[in-house]
């Protein structure tokens, strides 16, 4: 950063000057000021512009201008400024920062702020424009840590060699490296860690094992009611098997009363039938009785009446006829050839004409009844055949039925003992009704059970199923927890790896500053005496006593000689780190301006002229503010060839009527044109 | 007449037949029934002696048993006379009954269960021609008729 022009507006004891800025090889630009003439001013003009930050002793509130104030009526308002002009890695910039005053009433100051601002407008070549984001511009170019270096008040240099300001020192150095980044990583990296370890905490296995002491449970108990189940189904199972064999039996139970009937029936046709065939018997007995002998008799019968025949032939008999005989033949009116014998017909007529012409004989007479008889032992042949045939085929008839309904009861018989082998002994068909009844009142019972039981399993189910999603969110948060415990761990690993590289680079520079230290004291001190920045970020001043080193007390003059080469050191470090070619994320260096106010104040003549011939080396730019009393002798001797830019402050107290505090800015060609 | 009577041997086959199996309603028609059997199988025992009496007229009230005896004792003796003789004629009834008695007794396997059935086997088993008007008996019957009973146109 090169600081090019600096404008103040209002601002404090000024109205409206602007001071240029001297760079290069003559890059000293020197601001002579009186005691109160409005150097510390400057100071803050350039800390307000970049930081929004000022430290004044006196009514630090009041930024406007009491002259503008005092020339504004009530109800004006007045804007202090401060506008600077640099230039940063060869882009152009302008800043402007305002705070705007409403003057309220005469004699009113102070005013009440109505607004306030920055701009920055940057540009490369031709037209500058405005950034988004003036802040954070303006800090990047000239960071708001490394401002107590590059704009400091030298009557309070000495104090970095100070006995206790270890702290500073140190802070200085991270500063200027941006190491600050690195502890603030490391800082922030433990606050992340430890925030991964109150996460880790969190999801404590207390829960898990919970949740799943929880899903045993309801796996337990599902298991329990599943085994529930099964043992109501084989109940079920075994009640619908007895329903089914007293079913069985009472099926058996009718079909046996139905047997039983029909056996009945069939032993009452089978009673019938041999009824029938003794009926029929007794008429074969009764037709053997009354016909047998006669049927067997026919041959003996027909060879008599052939002998009687042959012997009436030889006259051995007679052929007529007794009255007796021909009276009953009459009476009965049929002949003894079987021809009917009606009153009146022909053959009766002659028959009865026969009377009284024959001799009684019983041998004749015998013999004819004998021939008379024979048709009748015919018929009689003829009945006992066609009787005993017609009763044989009813015989046969009713015996066909008789075993039919034998083999029909035979059947029964065995369906019936098949029966009684399997079926119950002593129920009947109601009690086992009453069974039955009892079985499928079971049945409902254990089905609705059942169904209860299945309820309760699927609820359970569902339970299970949420916990595992519960789980499942545990387990989720277990792998956060897992994730938070590497990420904890990776922050400290790497809070680890970046701490011993801030360590490592902060020691780096400290001994670079060492090096820069000892060459610029050694050069403005006395040649017996070293500074360094020790390992615990002391400045200490050392002398030599014999072959060591003593750390000896110091005199403001040494400890602000050291303190100046100690930032002289970090300034021309940050300088060589920015040229080199070095390409480090952390600490890449810079050029800044340094803009010291009164760093001679302490020191006595013999250190000024040292510590003047120390500050042109320090940085490309270097702005200091001096007395007329600082200045005169030995500084001017050594720095006038390194002066660029030289302004006078010429302060009026305003102590005149009409009259305010105003400080005018002049350089060397108005000096010399007028003042 | 009426005082004849026949003494046969009443052996247990008159008890089985009309008795215990009721093959026949009376003693004398078994009687008959087995004279019948022992002039068919020309099977006759004279009787020393007989433990059953039937009265003859009492057989004789049935026309055919009349018939039968009268031929039975014709064909025994031969003679005319035996048509009239009721002495004879009961004595030869029960010759053959006792005849007709023994082949029962010798042949019937089924006496003692139940003869019936065998009786009317036997019986159709001797029909060697029906009776019918055109068979021998016929010519017989019509003989007698046209000598005795002709009636002249």
């Amino acid at each position: 950063m090169i600081l090019e022009q600096i404008t103040l507006g209002n601002f404090r004891q000024f109205r409206k000057e602007t001071i240029s800025f001297a760079d290069g090889d003559n890059g000293v630009t020197v601001v002579h000021g009186a005691n109160g003439s409005g150097k510390t001013t400057i100071l803050n003009a350039f800390t307000w512009l970049f930081y929004n930050e000022v430290d004044f002793n006196t009514r630090p509130d009041r930024l406007a201008s009491e002259g503008a104030m005092a020339a504004a009526d009530p109800g004006d308002r007045v804007e202090a400024a401060v506008e600077v002009e640099f230039s940063h890695d060869g882009v152009e910039y302008f800043a402007h920062r305002y705070r705007v005053y409403e003057k309220q009433e005469a004699g009113d100051f102070d005013g009440i702020r109505v607004d306030q601002g920055v701009e920055v407008r940057r540009g490369e070549g031709s037209g500058l424009d405005a950034v988004g984001n003036p802040e954070e511009t303006l800090d990047k170019v000239l960071p708001e840590r490394l401002s107590e270096l590059f704009f400091f008040d030298g009557e309070d240099i000495d104090e970095l060699a100070g006995i206790d300001n270890q702290e500073q020192i140190q802070e200085a150095i991270q500063n200027l490296m941006g190491l600050t980044i690195l502890e603030r990583a490391v800082s922030h990296l433990d606050t992340v860690a430890g925030r991964f370890r109150k996460k880790v905490n969190e999801h404590a296995d207390d829960e898990r094992s919970e949740i799943k002491t929880k899903i045993e449970n309801v796996k337990n108990n599902r298991d329990s009611k599943q085994d529930e189940k099964n043992k109501a189904k084989q109940a079920k199972q075994q009640v619908q098997s007895e329903i089914t064999e007293i079913e069985g039996k009472i099926q058996g139970v009718k079909d046996a009363e139905r047997l039983h009937n029909n056996r009945k029936r069939k032993e009452k046709e089978r009673e019938s039938e041999l009824n029938n065939i003794e009926s029929v018997n007794d008429s074969l007995r009764s037709t053997v009785n009354s016909h047998a002998a006669a049927s067997l008799a026919v041959p003996l019968v027909r060879a008599t009446a052939k002998d009687l025949d042959e012997m009436r032939k030889q006259g051995k008999i007679p052929s007529g006829v007794s009255d007796e005989y021909i009276d009953s033949l009459l009476d009965g009116q049929t002949c003894i050839c079987g021809r009917e014998l009606e009153p009146g017909t022909r053959h009766y007529n002659h028959l009865q004409s026969l009377k009284g012409d024959t001799v009684v004989d019983g041998v004749e007479q015998t013999a004819l009844q004998i021939v008379g008889h024979l048709r009748q032992f015919a018929t009689s042949d003829d009945e006992f055949e066609t009787r005993v045939s017609t009763l044989y085929d009813d015989r046969e008839d009713h015996e066909n039925k008789l075993n039919t309904l034998d083999q029909n009861i035979a059947e029964i018989e065995r369906e019936l003992s098949d029966i009684e082998k399997e079926g119950p002994e002593g129920n009947s068909v109601s009690e086992l009704e009453n069974m039955l009844q009892k079985k499928r009142s079971e049945i409902e019972s254990i089905s609705q059970r059942i169904g209860k039981i299945i309820k309760e399993i699927k609820l359970l189910k569902e339970k299970e199923k949420d916990l595992t999603r519960e789980k499942e969110k545990i387990k989720i948060k277990n792998e956060k927890a897992r994730v938070r415990k590497a990420q904890k761990q990776a922050a400290q690993e790497v809070k680890q790896e970046l701490q011993t590289t801030f360590n490592h680079l902060q020691d780096k520079v400290r001994q670079m500053c060492n090096n820069i230290i000892g060459e610029t004291f050694n050069d403005v001190a006395s040649k017996s005496l070293a500074a360094e920045v020790d390992e615990s970020f002391k400045l200490r001043i050392k002398q030599q006593v014999g072959d060591q080193q003593v750390e000896v007390d110091k005199s403001t003059g040494e400890r602000q000689i050291a303190s100046l080469a100690f930032v002289g050191s970090l300034v021309q470090i940050a300088r060589r780190r920015y040229e080199s070619d070095s390409q480090t994320q952390y600490f890449s260096g810079g050029i800044y301006p340094l803009v010291m106010d009164s760093p001679f104040g302490a020191l006595d003549k013999s250190h000024r002229r040292e510590v003047s011939r120390v500050i042109p080396e320090m940085g490309n730019q270097v702005v200091v503010f001096a007395t007329d009393s600082q200045w005169e002798g030995p500084v001017e001797e050594e720095m006038s060839e390194h002066i660029g830019q030289q302004y006078w402050l010429n302060f009026d107290s305003g102590e005149k009527e009409g009259s305010y505090p105003q400080t005018r800015i002049k350089n060397d060609r108005m000096r010399a044109g007028g003042d | 007449m009426s005082g004849e009577t026949i003494y046969y041997d009443q052996t247990e086959t008159y008890s089985i037949l009309v008795d215990e199996h009721e093959v026949f309603e009376a003693y004398y028609d078994a009687l008959v029934f087995l004279a019948v059997v022992g002039y068919q199988e020309d099977e006759y025992v004279e009787l020393e002696s007989a433990d059953g009496e039937i009265k003859l007229s009492t057989v004789l009230g049935t026309e055919s048993y009349r018939t039968i005896i009268t031929s039975l004792a014709f064909q025994h003796v031969g003679e005319p006379e035996a048509l009239v003789d009721r002495g004879q004629q009961t004595k030869i009834i029960a010759g053959y009954a006792a005849g007709g008695e023994r082949f029962l007794q010798r042949e019937f396997k089924s006496l003692p269960t139940g003869p019936v059935d065998e009786i009317v086997s036997y019986v159709r088993s001797t029909r060697k021609e029906d009776g019918s008007k055109d068979g021998i008996l016929g010519q017989i019957v019509r003989s007698f008729d046209d000598d005795v009973l002709t009636v002249s146109d």
